[in-house]
């Protein structure tokens, strides 16, 4: 069973001081409006989960939090970093690089680098973006494929891997980072169930020792048991949000609890 | 040197000839030549592979010499313009026969399944379900192909048929001046190579709002 | 008149042709060798954001592509004389050659980029690597293996293309094979041997390419847990994005890419 930091309000925006703060934010495609003005705070140590029907902005919110997609309007700040945006104005590179250090993102579909073994998957950032040398990204890597279970594989390429494995590959890549914020890009979604248990068996462990995670997820026992919080988007924007069990039990929405009974089967 | 430039360009008549019926010939005889690459008989596709792999692993300049030169050893003189048109026809007919295969073998297997699983007979599943499917997939290659070829009637200068290459070549003779005259040349063929393109491109946005599937 | 004597005796004369085939395989050589760099430089600068350079390299692709190597050879051996420019027969093939040659393999190297998997830049934007080490240590190396059977296939084409050279006295296959038919009368025989010697090279590596190729698409496929794209939603991508000036861009099916 998770433990659950109690010490973080469940209240939104309650924290004093947010660890992550998004306000505002605004992300259109073309004449889509992806992201309608979305505001968060997430306090250092939160557990979030994002749910809502596919095509939400869930994922497109999440990738303007570490800017693989430019948001077009709001703010952004991460710990002592505070970025604005404005339509037609990029960040610059040192800007996104030093956000996207800090925050390591998991993928719906893995994205491992497929000419790589799994140890270099792991090591390859940590050289060329960290510095670290050889010796010290292999013994981090070793440690981190340790940690979710697949020392073993160290050597495997991806195809040597099954789905799963290669889900866990790419949690120890980011991690190997050590990133100060984790995204969770729908990571179970490409797997059976059974495999995407292995995955959340993970997850969890990663939120009990205090990472502060971010996750889209359509696993509702994983929101309701792990997360201190969930928030749930239609059409680009937030429209509840709350402790698991609140939302879960007596959503104040309309639209929540049709999306809910759908995917709870009640 | 202005009658010079005018004798090239009336030499694109012939370059065009070689090219739309060469073209034609390909594009019309290569469907019923790849249909011997999905034969029962393992003789008949050995056939069809020996055909294309003979023809396409010989350069074009070699077939046409063979078409031209060779044959007069076993006693039979083809004109130029002759010895041109079969050599570019048949190495036509090789490579539309591999692209058509190619775009069969791209339309997903389910295709075939379904439509059988539908109760379509044969004809109808080829006229109505791949044909439509397989000209859309081709039909970018196919004017590719058609590029190269056109670019591939520039042979037939070295047997003396007087196309832009040929005449091209006989005004450097007469006049010097071959930058300008091979420069010419060489922009007759990109553009008329832009028509192609044009129409590869309309063919596309209409099969594309007609077969709006993607 | 022997009628059939030709299926036979062409034998004879591949010993004669025998140092042409060397100058044909050097010519290829020295071309792809110095070409295909040259046309990954070019993939790079199409791609560049200062608009005169991006300009200048699909200006040069367009041409190298757009132009029969056969006039290229002419403009080469006869035009450029009179900028002073005088070159030998064997320099003023290579000159066009490789002009053919790289822009070829510029849409090669472009398409090959193209082709590796969006989530390959977002993982490695995601991990912070630099633009630099993006493309050394995730894009090139995949990229090289989507390229390698077209190389192949591109290398054949070269090879068929040097029997161009003979046309400017370039003392290669086919002009070995016009020498010897011109003192025997036999043209049959010796182009046949001809076309043999070229297909005795040009078949078994298409064959390798079609191997190669079935090898590292079978790769391709488990490197991800996405479906594989078929050439047919290739197209459909390529189509949707619209911007594509030219349609010989657009994934090639035929095995052979170019042609002379």
């Amino acid at each position: 069973m998770a433990t659950i930091d109690t010490s973080v309000s469940t209240q939104p925006g309650a924290p004093v001081r947010p660890f992550l703060l998004a306000e505002n934010i605004v992300k259109n495609f073309g004449q889509h409006r992806a992201i309608d003005d979305v505001s968060l705070s997430v306090g250092k140590g939160e557990v979030i989960s994002l749910i809502g029907p596919s095509g939400a902005g869930k994922s497109t919110f999440l990738r303007c939090l570490n800017l693989l997609e430019i948001p077009d309007e709001g703010a952004l700040t991460l710990g002592e970093q505070r970025i604005e945006f404005a339509p037609g104005r990029a960040p610059g590179r040192a800007e996104m690089t030093a956000l996207r250090r800090r925050a390591g993102m998991v993928f719906q579909s893995f994205n491992l680098f497929p000419h790589l073994t799994a140890m270099r998957n792991v090591q390859l950032a940590q050289m060329r973006v960290l510095g670290r040398s050889k010796d010290e990204a292999g013994e981090r890597a070793l440690a981190l494929l340790d940690r979710v279970g697949l020392l073993a594989k160290a050597d495997a390429y991806p195809s040597q891997c099954s789905g799963g494995q290669q889900q866990r590959i790419a949690i120890a890549r980011a991690l190997a980072m050590d990133p100060e914020l984790m995204l969770f890009d729908e990571p179970t979604s490409g797997l059976d169930p059974e495999v995407g248990a292995e995955i959340l068996t993970v997850m969890r462990e990663l939120a009990d020792s205090g990472m502060t995670m971010l996750v889209a997820t359509h696993e509702m026992e994983f929101a309701r048991q792990v997360s201190d919080r969930v928030i749930v988007m239609v059409d680009g924007a937030i429209i509840e949000e709350g402790a698991p069990d609140q939302i879960m039990s007596e959503p104040g929405h309309e639209r929540v609890r049709k999306f809910l009974s759908a995917v709870l089967g009640r | 040197m202005a009658g010079a430039l005018l004798a090239i360009l009336e030499a694109v008549g012939l370059t065009v000839l070689l090219t739309v019926v060469a073209g034609v010939i390909g594009v019309v005889l290569g469907a019923p030549v790849m249909l011997l690459s999905r034969s029962k008989s393992a003789a008949v596709r050995a056939v069809y592979w020996t055909f294309v792999h003979m023809v396409r692993g010989v350069p074009s300049l070699v077939w046409l010499f063979i078409a031209f030169f060779g044959i007069t050893q076993i006693g039979i003189t083809l004109s130029p313009m002759a010895s041109a048109l079969i050599t570019l026809s048949v190495i036509a007919i090789a490579s539309m026969a591999e692209i058509y295969r190619g775009g069969l073998s791209a339309i997903a297997v389910g295709q075939w399944e379904a439509s059988s699983a539908l109760g379509l007979g044969r004809w109808p599943l080829f006229k109505d379900v791949l044909y439509p499917q397989l000209f859309r997939a081709v039909s970018p290659t196919v004017a590719t192909y058609l590029v190269g070829l056109l670019k591939e009637s520039a042979l037939a200068s070295t047997i003396g048929v007087a196309e832009v290459t040929f005449v091209a070549g006989q005004q450097t003779q007469f006049y010097g001046n071959g930058l300008l005259f091979f420069a010419f040349a060489g922009l007759i063929y990109l553009v008329l190579s832009l028509p192609l393109g044009v129409l590869s491109r309309t063919i596309h946005s209409r099969l594309t709002r007609r077969y709006a599937v993607l | 008149m022997n009628g059939f004597s030709w299926l036979w005796d062409w034998v004879v004369y591949l010993p004669d042709l025998l140092p042409g085939l060397w100058m044909a395989l050097f010519l290829t050589a020295v071309t792809c060798v110095i070409g295909y760099p040259l046309g990954f430089a070019l993939a790079l600068l199409t791609e560049a954001r200062n608009p005169v350079v991006r300009w200048i390299a699909v200006v040069y692709v367009e041409i190298g592509r757009g132009i029969p190597a056969l006039v290229l050879l002419y403009l080469v051996y006869r035009g450029l004389p009179q900028l002073g420019v005088l070159l030998d027969a064997v320099p003023s093939a290579l000159v066009a050659f490789i002009i053919t040659a790289s822009a070829y393999s510029t849409e090669m190297f472009r398409s090959s980029i193209a082709a590796v998997p969006r989530g390959q830049f977002q993982a490695s934007d995601a991990l912070a690597l630099s633009r630099l080490d993006t493309f050394r240590f995730v894009v090139l190396p995949q990229a090289g293996r989507i390229a390698l059977p077209p190389l192949v296939n591109q290398t054949i084409t070269i090879f068929h293309i040097t029997s161009l050279a003979s046309v400017i006295t370039v003392a290669e296959v086919m002009h070995d094979a016009y020498m010897s038919g011109a003192f025997n009368w036999q043209y049959m025989s010796v182009y046949t041997a001809a076309a043999v010697l070229y297909a005795a090279i040009a078949i078994p590596g298409a064959l390798f390419a079609g191997r190669l190729e079935k090898k590292l698409s079978g790769g391709t496929r488990k490197w991800s847990n996405r479906p594989r794209r078929t050439l047919m939603s290739r197209l459909a991508s390529a189509r949707s994005a619209g911007t594509n000036p030219n349609p010989t861009q657009q994934v090639n099916l035929s095995s052979n890419g170019a042609n002379s």
